[in-house]
């Protein structure tokens, strides 16, 4: 049924005017014959006065308006009669049932009423009624294609606190499948959906209702508002401090979604916006990482955010660190997975002990990194990603190369370290790892200057990839150990990428020997290679101190330096600096 | 001047068309469009309907109004030819 709402006096007037019309009309003749389509005009109004508009008007008025009370009341509050209800209530009018069906359309003065009716109605006994949420829907689609219309509803509604509240709610309990009614939370979604759009096409920015309602509320219309990056970041960041510090919003409502799991989806969209959250929450990490029902939903959004796609080096310091600090902090059951591991491999290099990129002490950084892959299941996706690893490494060095030759050496330990490692249990994963290691000998052998890219590396790995890797269950495990061997199979690379230059350009003779390789099953490594590569370094032409020497041993200390492996070491080369 | 019983006619003719043009521009239900759409007076997809016929209508009769209009400035353009011709004849 639809309702019309009229002005008795105003309508008897205007159905005296037709009436005068009418006989107007009637009295018009000319019997010209150019005058017929004229007069056909002339006609055809008179017809449609008398036989549809006349009798409409007086039908009206002398039919008893509807009734204010009982079942008649009943029908005027509803919702889709609200333009009736207003100017009932509000002026005076009288109401009557519509002998034609409602056409689709809105105008203004429907606006007007639609929102004056919403923000008076009860939303929680809305919130459960599917046919009215459906019909809502389609009303504010209509609104939402029009800005005056929008700007009209907008103007006079004032129950978003109200409806968002209520809609929230129904949604939480039909996410947890406590629901009693058939609305689905693609039904509620699309009444978000387009009161968002109504406020949208409005063009108004001020919405104060947003920090009213409850976070989840707002983010339910907040997704749907298309916030720039910036708005975007800043609402969800007030609303997920708000969600974290006044838990009573929620308090009654059914485990499930919160407002971080409505908006993180949003901010993936854009990786900028990802990075400016990311920073925006590390004065309060909490608020990021705790407020989601699917914790997955905020580690996505911090990586993406702390991608190298979208931090410099020195940016990702400030970021990358203090993150990794708040889940050292925190409560150990805020379990993160794997996703610190995800973290770090992007900046990996960053953690070396000689890679001063980030002012953080290297205590501060090794420890940090240890906590990142503290877990297996992060040491294994640690090396399921060396692709990453060693893409991060190649734009670290891209920024400098000269600098990070010296740098190589701890890194290659630091890695080795980490990956050459008992924990590791599956042969496959065992065998990439040790596969990542000879790749950073490769890149070490890249970097060796003078070099050309890309030939060294290959000549590299296939000098150090031809044994197989070391059989980590024989070892002490230690993993001074296993850097000892990364740094070491490092040194043997490099030593290989120069011997192969010096022949080639006739330093040496073509025949002079092989290089010495590394035996991946010694206990020590760099003890057990060292007297090989003593002996070599003794059949150089002016041997160790040389300029053929000087080089060679230039490019092998960049390797094999002091730093991790230990006194062995020293003792090693201060016997052969002797002899 | 000359005159001609057809140039007369025509002048008749376009006479009675530009009074009705007259007469249909200021018809009652001319304005009723306006009064009908008034929103201080009745909303409901009714009234809506009715002022939507009624400013078609308005528009309909007001076009047929220039309508007669430029037939009748035809016809008078055709009888001062007319009167011009048998001047030219009643000189000769």
């Amino acid at each position: 049924m639809t309702l019309l709402a009229y002005d008795p006096w105003r309508l008897t007037a205007l159905g005296h005017r037709m009436e005068a019309a009418a006989h107007e009309l009637r009295r018009v003749r000319c019997d010209d014959p150019s005058a017929t389509d004229a007069i056909r005009a002339v006609r055809s109004t008179l017809d449609d006065l008398e036989i549809t508009w006349l009798p409409l008007v007086r039908l009206i008025i002398e039919t008893a308006p509807l009734a204010g009370t009982g079942r008649e009341r009943s029908i005027i509050e509803q919702l889709d009669h609200s333009l009736a209800w207003v100017m009932s209530r509000g002026y005076g009018w009288s109401v009557a049932k519509d002998p034609l069906p409602d056409g689709g359309s809105i105008d203004v003065a429907e606006a007007n009423a639609l929102a004056v009716r919403m923000s008076a109605v009860d939303p929680t006994q809305v919130a459960g009624d599917r046919a009215t949420i459906d019909w809502l829907v389609e009303q504010l689609r209509a609104i939402a294609v029009d800005p005056t219309l929008s700007r009209a509803f907008v103007a006079n509604f004032h129950g978003w606190k109200g409806w968002g509240d209520a809609l929230a709610h129904q949604r939480a309990f039909v996410m947890a499948g406590l629901a009693s009614s058939d609305v689905d939370v693609a039904t509620l979604d699309s009444l978000f959906e387009q009161f968002a759009h109504v406020q949208r096409a409005a063009g108004t920015h001020d919405m104060p209702w947003i920090d009213q309602m409850s976070p989840y509320a707002a983010a339910g219309f907040v997704r749907y508002l298309g916030l720039d990056a910036e708005d975007l970041v800043a609402v969800t960041d007030r609303l997920l401090q708000r969600d974290l510090a006044e838990p009573h919003l929620g308090a009654g409502w059914p485990p499930g979604p919160r407002a971080a799991d409505l908006l993180y989806p949003v901010l993936l969209l854009d990786p900028a916006a990802c990075a400016r959250f990311t920073a925006v929450s590390l004065p309060h990490p909490a608020s990021m990482f705790t407020t989601a029902d699917d914790p997955q939903l905020a580690y996505r959004v911090a990586l993406v955010g702390t991608s190298p796609d979208q931090l410099s080096i020195a940016q990702a310091g400030k970021v990358v660190l203090p993150l990794l600090q708040y889940f050292a902090d925190e409560d150990p059951l805020l379990h993160a997975g794997t996703f610190l591991a995800d973290l770090v491999v992007p900046w990996t290099f960053q953690f070396a002990p000689t890679v001063d990129d980030w002012p953080d002490s290297m205590d501060r950084r090794s420890q940090l990194f240890d906590f990142a892959l503290s877990e297996d299941d992060a040491l294994n996706l640690f090396i399921d990603r060396s692709d990453a690893v060693l893409a991060g490494v190649n734009r670290s060095i891209a920024e400098n190369r000269a600098r990070r030759y010296s740098q190589f050496g701890s890194y290659v330990g630091m890695i080795g370290a980490i990956t050459v490692n008992r924990r590791v249990r599956e042969v496959t994963r065992r065998r990439r790892a040790w596969d990542l290691v000879c790749n950073l000998a490769g890149v070490a052998a890249s970097l060796i200057p003078g070099m050309i890219i890309g030939v060294a590396a290959t000549l590299a790995v296939v000098a150090v990839q031809s044994h197989l890797g070391p059989d980590v269950n024989a070892e002490k495990h230690r993993a001074i150990w296993a850097q000892d061997l990364a740094q070491t199979t490092a040194a043997a690379a490099v030593l290989r990428v120069v011997e192969d230059s010096l022949k080639r350009e006739g330093s040496i003779p073509q025949d002079f020997p092989l290089s010495p390789q590394v035996d991946v099953r010694s206990h020590e490594p760099a003890a057990a290679w060292w007297p090989y590569f003593s002996r070599w370094m003794d059949q150089l032409p002016g041997q160790w101190d040389g300029p053929i020497g000087n080089r060679v041993l230039a490019t092998v200390y960049a390797m094999i330096g002091p730093y991790t492996i230990g006194n062995r070491i020293f003792d090693l080369m201060d016997r052969s600096v002797r002899t | 001047m000359s005159t001609s019983p057809t140039a007369d006619h025509l002048q008749l003719r376009a006479r009675s068309l530009r009074t009705l043009a007259v007469e249909l521009r200021h018809l009652e239900v001319v304005t009723l469009a306006t009064a009908a759409a008034t929103a201080d007076t009745w909303m409901g997809p009714s009234p809506t309907r009715c002022a939507d016929a009624l400013r078609s209508r308005r528009t309909g009769l007001l076009d047929q109004a220039d309508e007669l209009v430029r037939t009748a400035q035809r016809f008078e353009r055709q009888a001062a030819d007319l009167v011009t011709v048998a001047d030219r004849l009643a000189a000769r």
